[in-house]
């Protein structure tokens, strides 16, 4: 007994230093395809003699922002933890709770432009390490427009004349995914900054335009009737389907983010696709592509293994980290001056345009529209859906958002 | 119990086995699927599998890490069927042959508990379990799933133990024995039927439930079979060949149980809405 | 005291059932009268959150989705009644070799709801899934719709889903009662002259009326636990625009917060219990009243 007992007491001596060296990370997120992306992070962390584990956990991306508030508050949450953006609801109620840990002087933030950081800015303060910047738009099959000579359009009657081109040729012009609202809240918000455009969105943040202006509601008019060059049954896909639709080219077109063009190359590796930004309604107002950073890695302000975690994060903040994550995801790294992989041109492509032609102004993500209850997209998400069945007119939306903001929005309220 | 004649009997028979159909087909659909492709299972639903694709099986049980599942669900299984099985048959037990003050009303107090729907109790409990400390653990499943299958399980134990004989216990209780030994040694083993009958009852409520580890687990290690499905299902929305393979997984213990028990399963499941 | 020696047996029982159980009902009411995130100190509002649910803010979606659970109710009580029976009573009339057609009708109730919802998710799904692709082979091809996408056929199509699940229950149940009616009295019928059909509909079906109401009343108060078949074809939200949303998910959305809404309101989910409660308490008493009357006549 004695002596079972003398080396159980040794064991435990000598492999005690060894456990507490070892320290385990905990980190949640939303994005599945992040799990090689965190597996490359160790190794590298290891290679520079850090013995850190980390453990990354995948939350449905519908149920994340829940999820982690809950166990913040049951003091079970990550040490880091995917953030949002700011001005943003879901990341404000991160920040209010405390649960946020300001990064100024604890992270090299010098490889971030400014536009990315104000993202996750708030009170002159960073409350997180930006990750992804997203674009959203249109991405076309290349080989069906070749086939029917089309060119990307510079209005949007051309849009609608594509799709008219394509629908008597017995294509399919767009895949829309209406079973999940948020996807049409996304449409409604890619739409606005070019067709009412990127200035009007910038006089509806300031008070001096409304949702109810003819702009708007003509927007959602075209918006209504382009309804006629989706698929059929349109309202009951989601996009899983979507992705597998137009990445089999069984459609021309899709409304959606560069973030898509993993699963579409997974599904179909030899996949021709490009990207154009919405065209505008009248020619004189510019096109432009709504971009927004994808969220942040926020450190848990009670976490008990900061020190590891700070490291973590310091290395996601390196070019090196842009490359793995841009190389492994496809997707474009938050971190500037990082070269897209040649290898991706629609990252290329797509990364050109978020520096030439972004909205400065969005009513949707990212914008101060997301602030308060309810939000803009709370509203499209609902009546987008309620739009498409006939059951709301656009009028009746526009006026539905129009009065939902008025009640909280500060150049709406007075 | 009705007297048909030929014609009637294949009527009666022809509803039987289209309702049969209506319930194997979604099942039989299910099954084949999963040996498949996607591009198969799109383009060509109503084939046979090509190819029978095992290796779905092998992707599904591997990136879905199912193992772990599987030993939470089960871990979480067990431990809550013996403790409702312990301590409701021991109320059970003190109710039917014991008189006390009270005992019609403690009884029919938790008689009330067979009508609540336990789900509208979430709130409280979750804040119970986080003041515990019982947040993503899975004792603290094991907890809620007890306390919620006592009102069942004491009030189809109570009638089983008023039913047994008397006379072998009181033979016992003139030899000395206290109560918890009659209770243990000669009352239960011949409740033994009974017993499986409140296990299958509650194993198929434990086993598949949804709701209580959706909102009381977060991590992905702790995760039982429901919730783990549900993951994936988010994770691998374009792989239809995969998915399915996964809900297989998922249904296979249950169906292997299922035909070994089935009519231990009925009993339990029906039971309570007979008496 | 050592006459109550035995008493000690029940309290491990008693104890988890009045904490899990019995108290949350009681601690949910209190809870219905602060303002609370989950976190922080609570903030008293009087009835203000009874009134934000039954005429503010929250009263179009309360309404919406209580009304959706009585829809909910009344559909899938004739949906497992009427063809429970039917088929109990076909069961019932040629028995020998059914036992294995009683495991076939039964298996569904042996899969956990999510697995039915996500297996009639894909089953479904407008362009690839097997109902649509049937339909069409059948020639019935306008029958394929988008079922799960349209605010009409949605929470129907849910309500089936919930049917096809549930019905072997159903059936089970019914035919264990019908058999448990006295073969003299269906004998001493025929030796009347009573056709089949009348013994089955004037002798039989009166004895089942009480196991009826019995299914009806359990019925009744597990739809107030709906939540994991929305939760799994239509998500938290209840889509689309809100046309399969139920108390259960709108109470889980509203306290456990969900894709839009990040506010963690207990106090106002607490608010929504309280008033489910409410709902069903009147049905549950009734129906323990019933159920502990007839273990005592049974003594």
């Amino acid at each position: 007994m004695m002596k079972k007992l003398a080396i159980v007491v040794l064991l435990a001596a000598i492999l005690f230093p060894l456990c507490a060296q070892q320290k385990t990370v905990s980190i949640w997120g939303w994005r599945a395809q992040d799990v090689d992306v965190w597996k490359g992070v160790e190794s590298a962390l290891r290679a520079k003699g850090e013995q850190i584990t980390i453990k990354y956990e995948v939350f449905p991306p519908t149920e994340y922002d829940s999820k982690l508030l809950v166990s913040l508050q049951g003091g079970v949450g990550p040490d880091i933890m995917y953030t949002r953006r700011l001005p943003g609801a879901r990341t404000q109620a991160l920040l209010d709770n405390g649960y946020l840990t300001p990064l100024n002087g604890l992270v090299d933030l010098s490889n971030f432009d400014a536009v990315s950081l104000s993202f996750i800015s708030a009170n002159s303060k960073v409350w997180g390490v930006p990750f992804a910047n997203q674009i959203i738009g249109i991405f076309y099959n290349k080989t069906i427009f070749d086939k029917y000579k089309l060119k990307e359009p510079q209005t949007w009657d051309e849009l609608v004349q594509i799709a008219e081109t394509l629908k008597k040729n017995g294509v399919t012009p767009f895949f829309v995914s209406g079973k999940e609202a948020w996807t049409l809240a996304m449409q409604n918000a890619m739409v606005g900054v070019s067709y009412p455009g990127d200035a009007w969105i910038g006089k509806l943040a300031a008070g001096k335009a409304k949702f109810t202006d003819p702009e708007y509601v003509g927007m959602l008019k075209d918006l209504n009737a382009l309804k006629k060059y989706y698929q059929k049954d349109f309202m009951a896909n989601t996009t899983a389907e979507q992705d597998v639709a137009f990445a089999m080219e069984q459609v021309a077109m899709v409304f959606y983010g560069v973030w898509g063009n993993t699963n579409w190359l997974k599904t179909n590796p030899d996949f021709k696709f490009d990207y154009f930004p919405i065209p505008p309604k009248d020619k004189s107002v510019p096109a432009r592509a709504y971009t927004y950073m994808d969220g942040a890695y926020g450190l848990n302000n009670v976490s008990k293994n900061k020190d590891a975690a700070l490291k973590v994060l310091n290395y996601t903040g390196t070019k090196a980290y842009g490359e793995l994550f841009s190389s492994i995801t496809g997707e474009i790294t938050a971190l500037k001056g990082v070269t897209m992989p040649a290898s991706k041109p629609i990252l290329v492509k797509c990364y050109d345009k978020m520096v030439n032609i972004a909205a400065t102004n969005r009513y949707w993500v990212g914008s101060p529209f997301d602030a308060g209850t309810p939000s803009v997209y709370n509203i499209l998400q609902e009546d987008m859906q309620t739009m498409y069945l006939d059951q709301t007119t656009p009028e009746a939306l526009a006026k539905k958002l129009q009065d939902g903001i008025s009640t909280w929005f500060p150049a709406f309220k007075k | 119990m009705f007297r048909l004649n030929r014609f009637q009997k294949v009527i009666v028979w022809a509803f039987l086995l289209l309702l049969a159909f209506v319930n194997l087909y979604p099942i039989g659909i299910m099954i084949l699927s999963s040996f498949k492709s996607t591009r198969e299972i799109f383009l060509k639903p109503f084939n046979l599998p090509a190819v029978w694709r095992w290796q779905n099986y092998v992707s599904a049980w591997q990136r879905a890490d199912f193992a772990t599942y599987f030993k939470n669900s089960i871990l979480v299984t067990a431990v809550s069927i013996a403790s409702i099985l312990l301590v409701s048959s021991m109320a059970a037990y003190v109710i039917a042959r014991f008189d006390f003050k009270f005992k019609r009303s403690i009884y029919l107090y938790m008689l009330a508990g067979l009508a609540l729907p336990t789900r509208l109790a979430i709130i409280p409990i979750f804040l119970i379990m986080r003041n515990l400390h019982l947040l993503d653990k899975l004792s603290g499943l094991v907890i809620v799933y007890t306390a919620g299958g006592i009102a069942f399980s004491v009030f189809l134990l109570v009638n089983f133990f008023k039913k047994l004989p008397h006379d072998i216990e009181d033979s016992a209780q003139i030899d000395g024995a206290g109560p918890f030994r009659i209770y243990w040694q000669i009352d239960l083993p011949l409740l033994k039927p009974a017993l499986v009958t409140v296990a299958m009852f509650n194993f198929i409520d434990v086993w598949n439930d949804f709701f209580f580890p959706l909102i009381l687990l977060s991590s992905k290690v702790k995760k039982t079979i429901p919730l783990g499905l549900q993951a994936f299902f988010g994770e691998y929305t374009i792989e239809w060949d995969i998915l399915f393979a996964a809900l297989n997984i998922s249904v296979l213990p249950v169906l292997i149980l299922f035909l070994i028990l089935s009519k231990q399963f009925i009993a339990g499941m029906t039971e309570g809405a007979l008496k | 005291m050592r006459k109550y020696s035995f008493l000690w047996m029940l309290f491990p029982a008693l104890l988890l059932y009045t904490v899990f159980i019995a108290y949350p009902f009681f601690s949910s009411l209190g809870l219905s009268f602060f303002d609370w995130p989950g976190i922080g100190p609570k903030k008293f509002i009087g009835l203000a959150n009874y009134k934000n649910i039954l005429s503010g803010f929250m009263a179009s979606e309360f309404y919406r989705a209580l009304w959706h659970n009585i829809v909910f109710f009344i559909w899938s009580l004739i949906l497992s009644v009427v063809p429970g029976l039917f088929f109990a009573f076909l069961l019932a009339a040629d028995i020998k070799g059914t036992k294995w057609l009683k495991i076939i009708f039964f298996f569904p109730n042996t899969l956990a709801i999510v697995v039915v919802g996500f297996l009639w998710g894909l089953l479904l799904n407008p362009q690839w899934g097997l109902v649509n692709q049937l339909f069409r082979v059948l020639g019935l091809g306008f029958l394929a719709k988008p079922w799960l996408g349209d605010t009409k056929t949605a929470l129907p199509t849910i309500i089936f889903v919930t049917a096809w699940r549930g019905l072997g229950f159903y059936i089970l149940v019914y035919l264990a009662a019908i058999i448990g009616v006295d073969r003299e009295m269906t004998e001493a019928a025929r030796i009347d002259g009573a056709t089949e059909l009348q013994i089955a509909g004037r002798i039989i079906l009166p004895h089942l009326y009480p196991i009826i109401a019995t299914t009806a009343m359990l019925k009744f108060i597990w739809t107030f636990n709906i939540f994991d078949i929305v939760y799994a074809m239509e998500g938290t939200q209840g889509g689309p625009a809100g046309s399969t949303d139920v108390l259960g998910t709108l109470f889980y959305r509203i306290a456990f917060g969900g894709l839009g809404s990040s506010q963690v309101g207990m106090g106002l989910g607490a608010t929504v219990v309280t008033l489910i409660f409410l709902v069903v308490f009147p049905v549950s008493i009734f129906y323990v009243f019933i159920v502990e009357r007839r273990v005592e006549r049974g003594e």
